[in-house]
């Protein structure tokens, strides 16, 4: 912009120098003294500085055209503003020249009258003829003197000329040859040593018929007139003379001859340069239009490109916002006119943009920290946490989540709850009471779940809240759980030794004494007394002793059952294991049927063995009362479910089958549909399987008999188990 | 600006320049010229005798008849020629001649405007013959050329334009018929 200004102004010097010389140039032309010389100068000096004009506005032009064939921003627009100050100044300018044209040649043809032109002549002819009758006479009077002296010698010549010079008020008589060499000569002016020459045409021109005369202006002395008489001297060698008269013309005749002659030679002049001053005044209006149509077109320029200037930074600055640069700045305007409002306008959205993209970033940023930090925390969670969408997809689900449900991860993430239903056999449990939790509560919900799992028995405590979603109608869920399954069973266990322990310690205390006492009598009275009296009392206190042994037995295993030992599993062959106990009671009573190829198990086997003993128990005591005497049996083998791989153990009893009603809670403490016993056996065999992560169940067999069936997870590599497992298959 | 653009705009000028240069050059039909100078010293001056024909063209009569001053200017320059260098200019003198037409007497007026000195003629070409006898023409003094360095001395006649009035002055440049000038002719001093 600056260096747009500095050459502006450079060239409105220039238009102002050149307007300068065009004022000089007409002044020149109207013939002023002061400019005339430099006339020239200022001709090429214009012409020069027009040329560089017309070079510069070719040069703009050339810019504009390429801007626009380029496409640059504001070039067209430029170009239609420049056109627009061309027609709008241009056509006036024309005018204006035109008119001025007509007015100037009027107005030098004006100048020039026929009647003044004709009137100068007729006083030139006037003065012409007024001396030509001076001249006609003072020619005779030089042919009279001329034939005077012819007669005469040379020697009395120049006496001769001398006196005649007076005589005819002659200004110079000189007697010279055709050679032009001066024989005599008299003059009345005394500082005269040459007289003028006469021209040799004048001379050539005489002869004795005919005399010369004519009008001579002498410098310095005015009109004189000249005779050229031819002398009549017989002369040898064909010489010729001639007598030269020069008289002056009267001084008042000598002065208004000169006016006239200078008028009329001034105005010859004039009317011979009318033309050629009409041509002057023509060219120099025509520099002064072409100047001025110069100046415009450039001024057209400057201003429009002054114009234009904003329109094209911001277009370039929409440009560069467009591609993503907010930094784009446009420097402020100096007006304030809807140019610079567009501006500033412009500068205020950019900067806006600027720092809402800055807190775009900055949020961005906020969010990925947050999402990083709950990524992190939910996957360090030891609890399970699944967030699902209203369409019933997994959104997401955490590791813990696939730990304790036993599923990979990226098996649960993304699926629908159905279809992992469908696909995981273990999960369906827990999509059941997903959906009908969803289906149903509208508010956090919390609840106890059972899965039986690969890994056993699970216990899972899940809470489920939901999850407004703020962009579908359909919300979402969350849903939290914990694998309680050992806790619970800690706290039961803590629960129970503790009353087991109180209540073990209460009861005992009494019955000690109650059996001493009992004893005592016995001890001190029975002696003492007649054998009937005798025998109630040793029934009685023996009734006593038995009770109370009885009821210690209870405590006893009561407290057995509470105060269990912690269960120290080992590497252990169930089939072995089984053996063993079963050689106690003899093939006759128990018949077993194992699995050749069972894998090893992580169990505890003394309470395995209490286990066994229990169920053997059980089961002989039922099929005591079968007519065959059939035997219990024991059957292991390996139970590949759709929960996974397990050991099988059931001992199958011939007995008349459990009651139905017994068949849900025979499991419970204190149920049994035995007179005698603790009540306890069946629930100390399903504490002990539920420690080691099993299942036990009953079931009423087929005619006859029922099963306590045992499910206890594999705990070993899987890798061995499979194999294992297949050559089972394989082999059965 | 296109380069394309300034390599047409460059040879455009110089093409109208050659034109007009040669135009101008060729417009030099009727020419002054300079013929038959010798050099003579008289009084310690270098003189000059030499004949210069004068041809005045159909638009410079006609000017004069219509009471235009015709300036005829016979310029001579001395110069000494110089090993290395251009020659130096050591003399430069230039005789002005006027030409009027005196319409009252009808007579053609030859004035020295150097000397002051007037004559005139019946008609022009007596006077032209007057004006183109170059008799005892003062080029320079004999003591201010020195020994060891050649001379030569450059004459030109021309028509001053500059002296002709304003108006005309653009038709005279522009104009061939108006061109008189005779070349520089050049001759080696020796008296």
């Amino acid at each position: 912009m600056a260096r747009l200004m500095t050459s502006a102004w450079s060239v409105v010097a220039l238009v102002l120098l050149l307007l300068g010389a065009l004022v000089l140039m007409s002044d020149a032309t109207q013939d002023s003294a002061r400019f005339s010389e430099i006339y020239s100068t200022l001709l090429v000096v214009c012409t020069l500085g027009l040329i560089f004009l017309a070079i510069l506005i070719v040069a703009n032009l050339w810019r504009l055209r390429t801007q626009v064939r380029r496409d640059e921003a504001g070039a067209r627009l430029t170009f239609r503003m420049i056109v627009i100050f061309v027609l709008l100044s241009l056509p006036p300018v024309f005018v204006v020249y035109y008119f001025s044209l007509q007015v100037l040649h009027r107005g030098i043809d004006s100048w020039f009258d026929v009647r003044i032109e004709s009137a100068l002549t007729d006083a030139l002819e006037l003065g012409r003829t007024s001396l030509g009758i001076r001249m006609r006479e003072q020619l005779r009077q030089t042919e009279s003197l001329g034939l005077e002296i012819e007669v005469l010698g040379r020697e009395g010549l120049t006496l001769a000329l001398a006196t005649a010079l007076t005589t005819n008020q002659a200004a110079e008589l000189t007697v010279l040859s055709d050679t032009g060499a001066i024989v005599a000569s008299s003059s009345s002016d005394p500082t005269k040593l040459v007289p003028h020459q006469a021209n040799s045409s004048a001379l050539l021109q005489v002869s004795p018929a005919r005399s010369f005369v004519g009008l001579e202006p002498v410098s310095g002395a005015g009109l004189h007139v000249r005779a050229v008489v031819e002398l009549s001297i017989p002369a040898a060698g064909g010489q010729r003379f001639f007598l030269q008269a020069l008289y002056p013309v009267a001084e008042r005749m000598n002065e208004l001859a000169e006016t006239v002659q200078t008028a009329y030679a001034k105005y010859r002049e004039l009317a011979y340069l009318r033309d050629p001053l009409k041509f002057s005044f023509t060219l120099t209006l025509s520099l002064v239009l072409v100047l001025s149509i110069f100046t415009a077109v450039w001024t057209a320029f400057l201003s429009a490109r002054r114009m234009v200037a904003p329109l094209r930074s911001l277009a370039a600055g929409t440009q560069a916002v467009a591609e993503g640069d907010y930094g784009t700045r446009l420097g402020e305007p100096a007006r304030n006119d809807e140019l610079g409002f567009l501006v500033t306008s412009f500068n205020d959205m950019t900067s806006r943009l600027r720092s809402a993209r800055d807190e775009t970033r900055q949020s961005q940023g906020l969010v990925e920290e947050q999402r990083t930090y709950l990524e992190a925390v939910l996957a360090r969670m030891s609890s399970g946490v699944m967030t699902i969408d209203g369409s019933h997809h997994v959104v997401t689900a955490n590791d813990a989540a696939g730990q304790i449900l036993g599923v990979p991860q990226d098996r649960i993430e993304g699926a629908n709850l159905a279809a992992l239903a469908a696909n995981e056999p273990r999960m369906q449990p827990l999509v059941e009471l997903l959906q009908s939790q969803f289906s149903d509560t509208a508010h956090d919900w919390r609840t106890e779940l059972t899965l039986f799992g690969p890994n056993g028995r699970q216990v899972l405590i899940c809470r489920g809240t939901r999850l407004p979603s703020p962009h579908t109608s359909a919300s979402g869920y969350v849903v939290v759980f914990d694998d309680m399954t050992a806790l619970i069973q800690a706290e039961r266990n803590a629960a129970w030794s503790e009353v087991a322990r109180r209540l073990a310690h209460e009861i005992k205390n009494p019955l000690t004494p109650i059996q001493l006492s009992a004893e005592r009598l016995r001890h001190k009275y029975l002696g003492h007394m007649s054998d009937a009296e005798g025998a109630t009392l040793d029934r009685l206190t023996r009734t006593i002793v038995n009770q109370v042994e009885s009821m210690k037995e209870m405590v006893n295993a009561f407290s057995d059952y509470a105060r269990s030992p912690t269960t120290q599993p080992e590497t252990l062959d169930l089939n072995a294991l089984i053996a063993d106990v079963a050689a106690l009671y003899g093939a006759k009573l128990v018949m077993l049927a194992l699995d050749r190829h069972l894998p090893t198990l992580e169990a505890d086997p003394n309470r395995l063995r209490q286990v066994l003993h229990n169920l053997i128990k059980n089961a002989n005591e039922a099929g005591a009362d079968n007519a065959d005497q059939a035997a219990t049996e024991i059957e292991t083998r390996v139970a590949r479910t759709e929960f996974g791989d397990y050991v099988e153990l059931e001992v199958r009893d011939h007995g008349p089958g459990i009651p139905e009603q017994f068949l849900a809670s025979m499991f419970e403490p204190y149920v049994s549909n035995k007179t005698r016993g603790t009540g306890l056996g069946l629930a100390i065999v399903k504490k002990i399987v539920e420690e080691h992560g099993g299942r036990v169940s009953a079931r009423n067999n087929q005619p006859a008999g029922a099963s306590i069936v045992i499910q206890l997870p594999l705990r070993q590599a899987e890798g061995q188990a499979r194999g294992s497992i297949a050559t089972a298959e394989a082999g059965s | 600006m296109n380069a394309a653009a300034v390599r047409a705009l460059a040879c455009g000028l110089i093409y109208a320049s050659v034109v007009v240069i040669l135009g101008l050059k060729s417009a030099q039909a009727n020419e002054f010229s300079v013929r038959n100078a010798q050099f003579r010293v008289i009084n310690g001056v270098i003189n000059m005798d030499a004949d210069v024909d004068l041809p005045l063209t159909e638009a410079a009569r006609e000017a004069l008849s219509n009471g235009v001053t015709l300036t005829v200017v016979i310029e001579s320059e001395v110069r000494a020629q110089r090993a290395l260098l251009w020659d130096e200019s050591i003399a430069n003198i230039r005789a002005i001649f006027a030409i009027e037409y005196h319409a009252l007497s009808d007579q053609y007026v030859l004035r020295n405007v150097n000397l002051g000195l007037t004559q005139s003629y019946t008609n022009l070409g007596a006077l032209r013959a007057e004006l183109g006898r170059i008799r005892a023409f003062p080029l320079i003094g004999v003591s201010r050329l020195a020994a060891d360095q050649d001379h030569s001395v450059r004459i030109q006649a021309r028509l001053d334009i500059e002296s002709l009035p304003a108006p005309l002055r653009p038709l005279a440049y522009l104009s061939t018929r108006w061109r008189v000038s005779s070349d520089w002719y050049e001759w080696a001093l020796r008296w």
